[in-house]
């Protein structure tokens, strides 16, 4: 023990000492992570969707239909709308941000009055009564008729923001226009209305009745006549008038609800299934020159980490390649230790240098990137745990992977040769330079014969870029499970292939 | 003496290349013991036989009465090596490389500690001690690879040529470490192809050449067995001289690049002989000289080749 030991210390010295290698290990990830940072995208690293994204802030405070604001029914319909993406901005100044970095063609804001303001659509013309419509569809400019709603527009995004608003036409029509036609349906049994057809209606009255009614009587003193002196029963004929009209209604138009309220009930119509996805509005491009906070670093910073995790595969064969042509690898012959107090030895420090390395670039991730940890709803203890393992379990292959390369390599060429290649190569195939979500289908299942691949599985599981992400944990243990796997497979070969000569 | 080293016969194959034949020879406690042969010789074969890295494909090697055999880690701690190589850490200091290697052979302590300082007080490294070994000289590198060599305290020292490539200041601290070592009871194997350094050093020599031992003795008596030449070069005809020279007994005269050599037990004697039967057969004299028994002749005579062929 004390010789491994000795032989720890030792190789930490070295590779502390050696600056190139500091460098290399450190210093490079994180300029890769800064540039890349700079330089792609929000989008980078999630999966490519074409699907409309229609975004909307949502400040309704105001009671609609069915004890449930509008906005709520704006979000359902829009919600039973395939091909679009529903995002949800939490708040108008980021809205205003939004759409001041051109960062999103149009959004659409339901105001603090919007319940009101549709609770008030209607096709009378009563006081305080408002006509949403115009030719167009239904107004969107508060400046024109307030319907309690507005669309924040990029005017450079022009053709963007006028699908947008297309698709938010329709809405308002399907959500105001149910409304506005089941509310007059309604009325149809309202004493008012049917004072007002008793009114109008006017019915020809028998011949041998004229000489009291004269050639026609209105409908209503029909009805004071049948009742009599009898208020109830006139309200009750009139009810049933009203009733008359509803039912003869509705078997004239059988195939719509009228009184639905909503479009689906309108209509009688049923969704194909397919829904629409809501998710909330994640600030991806983050803030300042590096973008701290951007939703890409959740994505580079892991990738750059599992990279370079498995560069120091090459750190370890140059470490041997040298410790070989030096001799220094015969005097541990020449000394009473055990080929088992060697590897040790070698793989103890190397492993201890590699999860340092994984846990400073985490750490220095989240100081100077941003990046979360883990789900926002989990305590920092939990987010750390978990990292732990998949640094833990990541490190161990890597490690596996370098003293085997260690082992087989007799020189710096061998070492490139046999350590830098498949590294290049597994990183790229394991989704360290392109991220799995970006490849072709028949390319993703490939990541996961690499152990970079597996890794990645691990952290993408565990840094989400969705804040409210709830990780698959069973992915995350069985990620692990199969790095371990990796790391035992490497270091059982290595066993075979270790000469010190 | 009791032999500290036993060599019986051993022999090592590489497929069809025989790197060692039979060779056989034993070293005794308090010995220095010189291992002469040209590049490729067989040399550091035999050193990596004799301590546990390469086993023989035949005989025994016996150090103090014990069987050597690869992985055998109590003869580990009797053997000490100074490789050809600079088998030291560049990135560590000559305090922490001696430290590291005692460590590796289980010292620790203050034993360690004051034994490290001893040592690099010993090869001259002490002002130096916490210096990277990186930016040693290469004579300071070669001392503190020597010193790395001796920090767990082994019976026996094998040195495979550790002079290459040094400074004469610190070949001489070399040599004079070496000599103090053995003065206290270390009993040393040196190998190298100057003949110089084996007849500085070593009390007994075994020249190997081909994988073969050629010659195993004291150093002078490897010498007494080779005669003495006197050199003779003369202007004109060297007949009469040559039927004379013929006539000594004990002479043995060969003509060699326009010249007469000629070999007898005591060069010294010869020479006066030679001057007077110069002058007796009036042979017009260019140039003269006597040409001692040396190990390099003793080499010449063995293998039939330069040692640096």
């Amino acid at each position: 023990m004390k010789a491994v030991w000795s032989l720890c210390r030792k190789e930490l010295r070295l590779l502390i000492r050696d600056r190139l290698a500091a460098a290399l290990l450190l210093a490079l990830p994180l300029v890769f992570v800064a540039v890349l940072g700079l330089i792609l995208g929000e989008s980078f690293g999630q999966k490519p969707d074409d699907t409309l994204r229609l975004s909307i802030v949502d400040l309704d405070g105001g009671i609609g239909m069915g004890g449930k604001s509008w906005a709520y029914w704006v979000r359902q319909d829009l919600l039973e709308t395939p091909g679009i993406r529903l995002e949800i901005v939490p708040d108008r100044a980021t809205a205003e941000r939004l759409i001041r970095d051109h960062r999103r063609a149009a959004i659409l804001v339901l105001n603090e009055d919007f319940s009101r303001q549709v609770n008030a659509c209607s096709f009378l013309d009563t006081p305080g009564s408002i006509n949403p419509f115009h030719r167009e569809g239904v107004h969107l400019d508060p400046k024109k008729v307030n319907l309690g709603l507005e669309m924040l527009r990029d005017p450079t995004q022009r053709s963007a923001n006028a699908i947008i608003e297309q698709v938010v036409q329709v809405c308002m029509l399907r959500i105001v226009l149910p409304y506005m036609i089941g509310q007059a349906f309604q009325k149809l049994s309202e004493p008012r209305f049917i004072d007002r057809l008793g009114d109008e209606v006017r019915l020809p009255v028998p011949a041998s009745m004229r000489l009291l009614f004269g050639e026609r009587i209105k409908l209503g003193e029909m009805i004071r006549l049948a009742a009599g002196k009898d208020a109830k029963q006139a309200e009750k004929f009139r009810e049933s008038v009203g009733d008359g009209v509803q039912a003869a209604l509705r078997r004239q138009f059988n195939k719509y609800d009228l009184t639905g309220m909503t479009w689906a009930a309108l209509t009688k119509a049923k969704g194909d299934g397919e829904q629409a996805v809501m998710s909330d509005f994640v600030d991806r491009e983050g803030s300042g020159l590096l973008r701290r906070g951007a939703a890409l670093y959740q994505t580079l910073v892991p990738m750059y980490t599992v990279l370079f995790a498995f560069f120091l595969v090459l750190i370890v064969g140059w470490v041997f390649v040298g410790e070989r042509r030096q001799g220094t690898l015969k005097r541990y012959r020449l000394a009473p230790v055990t080929h088992a107090q060697i590897l040790f030895g070698k793989l103890l420090p190397c492993y201890a240098v590699s999860v340092g390395q994984g846990v400073l670039l985490l750490i220095l991730g989240k100081l100077v990137f941003g990046m979360r940890w883990g789900p926002e709803s989990w305590s920092m203890p939990e987010q750390i745990g978990w990292l732990a393992l998949v640094v833990l379990t990541t490190s161990f292959a890597a490690m596996g992977l370098a003293m085997l390369v260690a082992s087989m390599a007799r020189t710096e060429t061998q070492v490139q040769l046999f350590g830098g290649v498949p590294v290049l190569v597994l990183g790229v195939l394991g989704g360290c330079v392109l991220p799995r979500e970006m490849m072709p289908e028949q390319a993703q299942s490939v990541t996961l014969f690499t152990p970079h691949g597996w890794a990645l599985n691990a952290y993408r599981e565990l840094l989400a870029a969705t804040p409210g992400y709830d990780p698959n944990l069973t992915i995350v243990l069985q990620s692990c499970g199969i790095l371990l796997c990796f790391g035992v497979g490497f270091l059982t070969i290595t066993w075979w292939f270790l000469r010190l000569d | 003496m009791s032999a500290l080293l036993e060599v019986a016969a051993v022999s090592k194959s590489y497929g069809a290349l025989r790197a060692l034949e039979s060779v056989s020879f034993r070293v005794d406690s308090g010995d220095r013991f010189g291992l002469l042969g040209p590049n490729g010789a067989g040399k550091t074969t035999l050193l990596s036989i004799l301590s546990c890295l390469l086993d023989p494909s035949g005989g025994e090697v016996r150090i103090a009465g014990r069987v050597v055999r690869p992985g055998d880690q109590a003869i580990r701690r009797l053997v000490g090596i100074v490789p050809q190589e600079l088998a030291i850490y560049d990135a560590l200091t000559a305090r922490e490389n001696l430290t590291f290697f005692g460590e590796l052979f289980g010292l620790g302590g203050a034993m360690l500690r004051e034994r490290v300082q001893r040592l690099l007080k010993a090869v001259g490294l002490d002002s130096r001690a916490d210096s990277r070994a990186g930016i040693f000289s290469g004579g300071m590198k070669r001392r503190l690879n020597l010193a790395v060599s001796l920090v767990h305290g082994p019976q026996l020292l094998l040195l495979d040529e550790p002079t290459v490539g040094v400074d004469p200041q610190s070949r001489n601290l070399i040599f004079e470490e070496v000599q103090r070592l053995n003065r206290e009871g270390l009993t040393i194997i040196y190998t190298t192809h100057y003949m110089e350094e084996v007849e500085a050093l070593c009390n007994r020599v075994g020249i190997i050449d081909r994988g073969k031992l050629v010659a195993c003795d004291t150093l002078d008596n490897l010498i007494r067995r080779m005669p003495g030449v006197v050199r003779v070069e003369v202007d004109g005809s060297a007949d009469a001289l040559i039927a004379r020279l013929r006539e000594v007994p004990g002479f043995a005269v060969t003509l060699a690049d326009g010249g007469l050599d000629i070999a007898a037990d005591d060069p010294r004697a010869a020479l006066v002989r030679v001057v007077n039967l110069v002058q007796e057969t009036n042979t017009p004299l260019a140039h003269l000289e006597t040409r001692e028994p040396n190990l390099e002749r003793v080499f010449l005579h063995l293998t039939g080749r330069e040692l640096r062929d």
